[in-house]
Formats: structure tokens, sequence, C-alpha cells
């Protein structure tokens, strides 16, 4: 197998791979401009497969961002390898679903609100700065450790891409980062609002409680329109109103 | 002229709200970062970690999937934390009922630039068809800028309210804290559910809010 080559500014182009997210191609647009270095490498002095190519790569494409990765490494070498333009076609129709239910679970029901989750513990507990920052490097480096660790992936099984991330350990990484995240937020929670509250006394601690626990009610009986922020937003209209009224 | 601050603060705000979906997802647009950031970039870390603290209780309820719509907690974040600094506020409520506020504006405005990126690549389809790279790259650099532009307008319009907002709302700002705090409590025990989900996570969870009421009840 040949080496990939353009990896490096495939990566970083894969960071912005949502910067022309539309509703008609999701991240096409974005996909595409991510596989130009390796397609510029890989079909170099072929102008004409070179734009097919691209053609093709900016069509529909919907995954979870941080797995894109492995879609531009198996594309890739699909077009290298000269599959016909209907095989990469359904490739990449047939990548969005896995890519994104597994990236979906490891990163916004896992990763995420894991390393959170983990920086307003230590906000809250007096760690100041830090634990965000470590939060933030934390989370850059193992978000970009595994884009790299993906598009090699990708690359070297092109069309059985699905299957070599299936039979990978990312999808028993979702279900433990997402039982990390749970864990972490629900230890977080509790102090994080006596931190916010400061010196409160305790019947405003319970005023808080109870009206946390009403809108939390509110929320489930009146659907997902009625999120949290919509209602605090309306009882606090309400504080106002009744301030500016008796004052 | 400009005070530097402010310009540093509208700069991070850019950085803030083009992290949410354009480049590069790196958790800067969490509230958490973005405020506490802003607050030393004002002048004031404190500030900016508790409005952060506060902040993110409500972010961690959005689940940013597909073609999902949910608030920007970045710039909003910087607006929040910056404006309280700069304007010396009291309480922490009315500007995190301002952050909340600019959220919902902030992502309202990304409802917008993605219509509008829509137009753009609807007017360039026969060129990416034939796998025109430079109306390409041109989608990518404007896409890219849009979004920025969208980021910086909405900093600085909720920097520049912020100080009428903040001192209309001042005389509620105990009861606005309380109430801010409380849903930040709710958004976060919401977003605690749907991922617990049930069965054994569920009960983990149950066992950690334990250990998290020993740890505030020590704090």
């Amino acid at each position: 197998m040949a080496p990939l080559k353009g990896r490096g500014l495939a990566l970083v182009r894969s960071l912005e791979i949502q910067a022309v997210w539309t509703y008609e191609r999701m991240q096409g647009i974005g996909l595409g401009y991510a596989l130009e270095p390796i397609l510029g490498q890989v079909l170099d002095g072929d102008a004409g497969r070179f734009r097919a190519a691209m053609g093709r790569g900016t069509t529909f494409f919907n995954a979870n961002p941080y797995l894109s990765p492995a879609a531009v490494g198996a594309l890739a070498r699909a077009e290298a390898d000269g599959v016909p333009p209907d095989q990469v076609l359904r490739l990449r129709t047939a990548l969005g679903g896995p890519l994104g239910a597994i990236g979906d679970r490891l990163f916004w029901a896992g990763l995420v609100p894991t390393v959170v989750s983990g920086a307003l513990l230590g906000v809250a507990l007096g760690g100041g700065i830090w634990p965000v920052l470590l939060a933030v490097v934390t989370y850059n480096t193992v978000r970009v450790g595994l884009g790299v660790w993906l598009m090699e992936l990708g690359w070297a099984n092109g069309m059985r891409v699905g299957a070599a991330i299936g039979a990978s350990w990312l999808p028993h990484a979702g279900t433990v980062a997402s039982l990390a995240a749970a864990v972490l937020a629900a230890v977080a929670l509790p102090p994080a609002v006596v931190q916010l509250l400061g010196g409160a006394a305790r019947p405003q601690l319970a005023l808080v409680v109870g009206l946390a626990l009403l809108i939390l009610g509110a929320r489930r009986l009146l659907g997902t329109r009625a999120t949290a922020p919509a209602l605090t937003l309306l009882v606090s209209a309400l504080v106002l109103l009744w301030q500016w009224g008796t004052s | 002229m400009l005070d530097p601050a402010l310009l540093l603060l509208v700069l991070w705000g850019v950085l803030a709200g083009i992290d949410l979906v354009s480049f590069p997802q790196g958790l800067l647009g969490r509230p958490i970062v973005a405020a506490s950031v802003a607050g030393f970039l004002a002048g004031d870390l404190e500030v900016g970690l508790q409005l952060g603290l506060l902040l993110e209780l409500y972010a961690l309820d959005v689940l940013p999937i597909g073609s999902a719509r949910y608030p920007d907690y970045g710039p909003a974040a910087v607006v929040a934390a910056g404006s309280a600094v700069l304007t010396g506020a009291d309480a922490l409520g009315p500007a995190a009922l301002l952050g909340l506020i600019t959220a919902q504006v902030a992502g309202q405005a990304m409802e917008w630039m993605r219509r509008f990126n829509g137009r753009r690549v609807r007017a360039a389809e026969a060129a990416l068809a034939a796998g025109d790279v430079g109306v390409l790259h041109r989608l990518q650099r404007w896409g890219l800028a849009g979004d920025m532009l969208r980021s910086a307008v909405v900093v600085l319009a909720g920097l520049a309210i912020a100080p009428a907002l903040l001192r209309l709302m001042a005389p509620a700002g105990t009861a606005l804290t309380l109430v801010l705090v409380a849903g930040g409590a709710a958004a976060a025990a919401h977003g605690l559910l749907q991922r617990a989900g049930v069965g054994a996570n569920r009960r983990w969870a149950a066992a950690s809010l334990g250990t998290g009421l020993v740890i505030a009840w020590l704090l």
C-alpha cells in the first residue's frame, strides 16, 4: 500500500469540515475541501480523474465531524484505487450512519460532557483556571490523535473501513465515555450549584432546588420547546416585571 | 480609540463563536472556557470563572447533532463575562441573563448563516459538480469569514447594549442570580438524565449524584 500523502493538510482542513454546513449537503463541501490535498497527491498528473473525484467529493455527507478523517482516508483510497464512481458515492452514504452514531456517542454524549464536567468540578473545588486549561489540552490531544489514527485507518481499509471501525475499540469507547459523562456530570452538579450560590442561606438554597425541580418538571411536561433556558427567561422576565412594578 | 480590552474581547468572542461548528471545535466555545478567558482579558478571572460555571450548566443540555438548532454559548459567555467585569456588576444573575439572551440570538444568527451558505452553494452547484477547486476554496473561505462576522456582530452588539441592560436589571440582581442558577441546575440535570438513559448508567449517575451532594455539603 502506498503511503498516505497530504494527510497533514487534510487533517487541518477536516477541522473546518462544517464551515460551509448547509441543509442540502450538510458537511459535503467541507469533506471535499479536506479530501483535496490527498487527491491532489494520489491523482497527480491525471487532471480529469482529479476533477471528477472532486466533483463527487463535495456531494452530501453527514457524520460526526470528529470522525470525518476516517471518511477522508477511505474515500481518498477508493478514488486512488480507481473504484467505480457509483461505489464511491455509495461508500460516502454508507459511512455517514456509523460514523455519526459512534461519533455522537463518543464525543457529544461522552468525551465533551466528561471533560467539561471535570473542569466544572475542578473550578467548583477552587482549582481556578487550571482545570479549564487541562480540559482544553486533554480534549484536543485526544481529538487530534484520534483524527490521525482514523485517517490512517480509512486509507488502509478503503471500501472496508466500516467493518474496520466496527471491529475496533471505538464503539466500546463510546459506551465507556457516555457512562463517564453521566458519572462526572452528576458528581459536579451539586458542588457547582453551591459554589455559585456562595454563602447563600439555606432558604435560598431550598428555593433554588425547588425552582430547578419545577423547571425540570415543566420541561418534561411541556415537551421539547419548553427548554430550561426558555423557562428561565420566562421566570426572569416575571422577576424583572415584579421588581420594576414594586420599585 | 477602541479600548484594548474591548478589542481583545471581540477577537476572543470571534474565536469562541467559530469554534462551535466552523473551526476548530476544540472546546474554545464552551462557556467555562470562553467566559474564563473573557474574564481574564477584561481584568477579573474570578468573575469569568463564575459566569462560565453558570452558563456551562445550560450548555450541558445541548446535543449539537446534525441539523439540530441550539443556542451558541461561546460569544454569549464572552459578552456576559466581559460586560460583567467592565461594568463592575455586583451580582451574577443579570450578566448571566444577558448571556442567555445573547446565546439565543447567536444561535438564530447561525441559522440565518446556514441558509445564506445554502444559497451560495446552490449558486455554485455546476462548478462544484465539475470539480472546480477554486470555487470550492472561495466557498470555504467565505463560509469561515461569514461565521467570523456573525460572531463579531453578536459580541459587539452584546457588549454595546450590556451597560444599559445590566443597569436596568441591577435592582433584581440577587433574585435573578437565584433564578439563573436554578435554571442552570435544571438544564444540567436534564442533560444528565438524557445521557444516563436507563438501567446501569442511571444507577451509576444516581450514586454519583449522592457523591456530589456529599462534596457540596463539605464545601
